[in-house]
């Protein structure tokens, strides 16, 4: 589905990701953790083929290298909410539909049929009864279950998730890795989510990987949550602690 | 008010206040919602730099604008693309330059520059016909241009990377848009002045955003407020014997100042009374 082999990126003469290599099989649930800065988003960027590594192969979708755009169309992608203003005069609704903009191409408009679809995507993220409301109307964690819908027209093969639950309360955290989860099973995506926060879904990634300017670690959750290996990525004290079979991540210093 | 529009040349000036309202202020949404008031000041500051290099050298003045609006328009695009600067700084910056070379101009004319200061200010009353089948024309061209492009221009404006990474031309788009804006510059130059056709753009459409939650409906109210201001800034600059952009303008600010004391109630009562639902 994905893979990278010793794939160098940057920006200009800023150098953001270097000898990356990992892969991803169709059907996983793979979840990469980095601090700040790490190329997280880069690298979701170079998925899609908005920036061309400067060296290293990349295949996405059976598409290589210069190939790799054309594999956007069997993508989706959810980008961290920041980016876009909820003030901006739209609805819920109309944003879903812009998720058929790409397929469409140009001046081509919306149909029926992308209309249903829109419909139909806004009520597997159970926002059915806000088709005509302003988006900015709508609270962050349903702002981001828009979202969500929107990577879901279309219906692509991949999902790429870009911090999807930064800038939620707990409550909503918990809710959107719920949904994300079942909607991924239900549909067979395959899940390609970055993210700060490990613990939210520990208990739901096939594969977890831990970048910071490169892939340190990729592996199974259970051979990579090392207490060791995590201090030394976020340069933080870290303890990896077990609870009701699950482990879970703790940051700083723990007093038993 | 039927004796007002048996004049030609008020007949002119009202067509002509129509056709610049209907345009610069559907323009004006992509504009303000993408927070780029600051780029058509500065595509203004340029066009009118042309006018001047236009006058000082003997050619047609709207050529000049244009030739310069257009520049103006490609350097903005390309410096947003280079990065190397914020965008509102690299506008400011050849913002300042438009203006010193337009003050330049008028330093090496010789004699009186009354022409100008019509370009400078405006005058919807000495407006020709020719002047006003090329505002027509060009109206039409980017009025169709915003028709067929609405879902493109909606999304990068609503999210520029998830249309890149939808597979649309966001670069192309841009600087398209940018075009467009100098076109609506460049044909509101002698009616509307260089310092006023900033405020056809910008006011409409700030004052419509008050009040719509979905893009199609701030498009209608922009327009609506953008001609409706032009056609009674007309009729009351010919019965106050006022200079009729400032009354323009005046009548704009007036709607903006109403909506900004009544819109947010409603959104607010909106609010209380729940979210809508509509069938599809």
């Amino acid at each position: 589905m994905i893979s990278f082999d010793r794939v160098w990126v940057g920006y200009g003469r800023q150098l953001v990701l270097s000898e990356v290599s990992f892969a991803v099989a169709p059907g996983e649930f793979v979840v990469l953790v980095g601090p700040n800065g790490s190329g997280k988003s880069t690298l979701l960027k170079t998925i899609l083929g908005l920036i061309r590594p400067t060296r290293g192969d990349v295949q996405v979708l059976g598409y290589a290298n210069r190939e790799v755009p054309r594999a956007r169309h069997q993508i989706g992608y959810l980008p961290q909410i920041s980016q876009v203003d909820p003030k901006f005069p739209v609805t819920a609704f109309d944003v879903v539909l812009m998720g058929s903009y790409g397929q469409l191409g140009l001046l081509r408009r919306p149909g029926p049929a992308q209309r249903q679809q829109a419909a139909k995507c806004l009520e597997e993220v159970g926002l059915s009864t806000y088709l005509s409301s302003p988006f900015g109307f709508l609270s962050g964690g349903q702002r981001q279950r828009v979202l969500l819908a929107r990577a879901l027209m279309g219906s692509p093969k991949l999902l790429l998730l870009d911090e999807p639950t930064a800038a939620l309360d707990v409550s909503a955290q918990h809710d959107l890795v719920e949904l994300i989860s079942r909607l991924c099973q239900e549909r067979s995506l395959t899940v390609l989510m970055v993210t700060h926060d490990v613990n939210l879904i520990v208990d739901k990634a096939d594969k977890i990987g831990y970048l910071k300017g490169t892939m340190l670690a990729y592996d199974m959750p259970n051979k990579v949550l090392n207490p060791e290996f995590l201090s030394q990525v976020y340069g933080a004290k870290i303890l990896v602690v077990e609870h009701d079979g699950q482990k879970r991540v703790i940051v700083g210093d723990y007093h038993a | 008010m039927l004796d007002l529009w048996q004049y030609a040349f008020l007949q002119r000036a009202l067509i002509s206040a129509i056709v610049l309202g209907l345009t610069c202020s559907v323009m004006g949404v992509f504009i303000v919602l993408q927070g780029l008031s600051f780029v058509s000041a500065g595509i203004a500051h340029g066009a009118f730099a042309g006018v001047a290099l236009a006058l000082l050298l003997g050619f047609n003045p709207l050529l000049g604008a244009a030739g310069t609006a257009l520049l103006m328009a490609l350097l903005i695009g390309q410096t947003k693309r280079r990065g190397q600067l914020n965008l509102d700084a690299s506008i400011g910056i050849v913002f300042s330059a438009a203006l010193a070379l337009a003050v330049l101009f008028i330093g090496l004319m010789p004699g009186y520059t009354a022409d100008l200061m019509g370009y400078l200010f405006g005058n919807l009353l000495a407006v020709s016909t020719t002047d006003l089948w090329v505002s027509i024309a060009v109206g039409a061209v980017v009025l169709a241009t915003i028709a067929l492009f609405y879902k493109e221009f909606q999304f990068t404006a609503f999210d520029p990377v998830m249309a890149e990474a939808a597979g649309l031309p966001v670069k192309a788009l841009f600087d398209g848009l940018l075009v467009l804006v100098s076109l609506a510059i460049v044909i509101s130059l002698k009616a509307a002045g260089e310092l006023l056709v900033i405020a056809f753009i910008v006011i409409p459409a700030s004052t419509a955003w008050q009040w719509s939650s979905s893009l199609g409906k701030m498009i209608l109210l922009s327009a609506c407020f953008g001609v409706s201001a032009a056609v009674l800034g007309l009729v009351v600059s010919y019965y106050l014997d006022i200079p009729t952009g400032a009354s323009i303008v005046l009548i704009l600010i007036l709607f903006f100042a109403a909506s900004s004391v009544l819109a947010p109630q409603r959104r607010t009562v909106r609010r209380k009374r729940g979210l809508e639902v509509k069938e599809v």
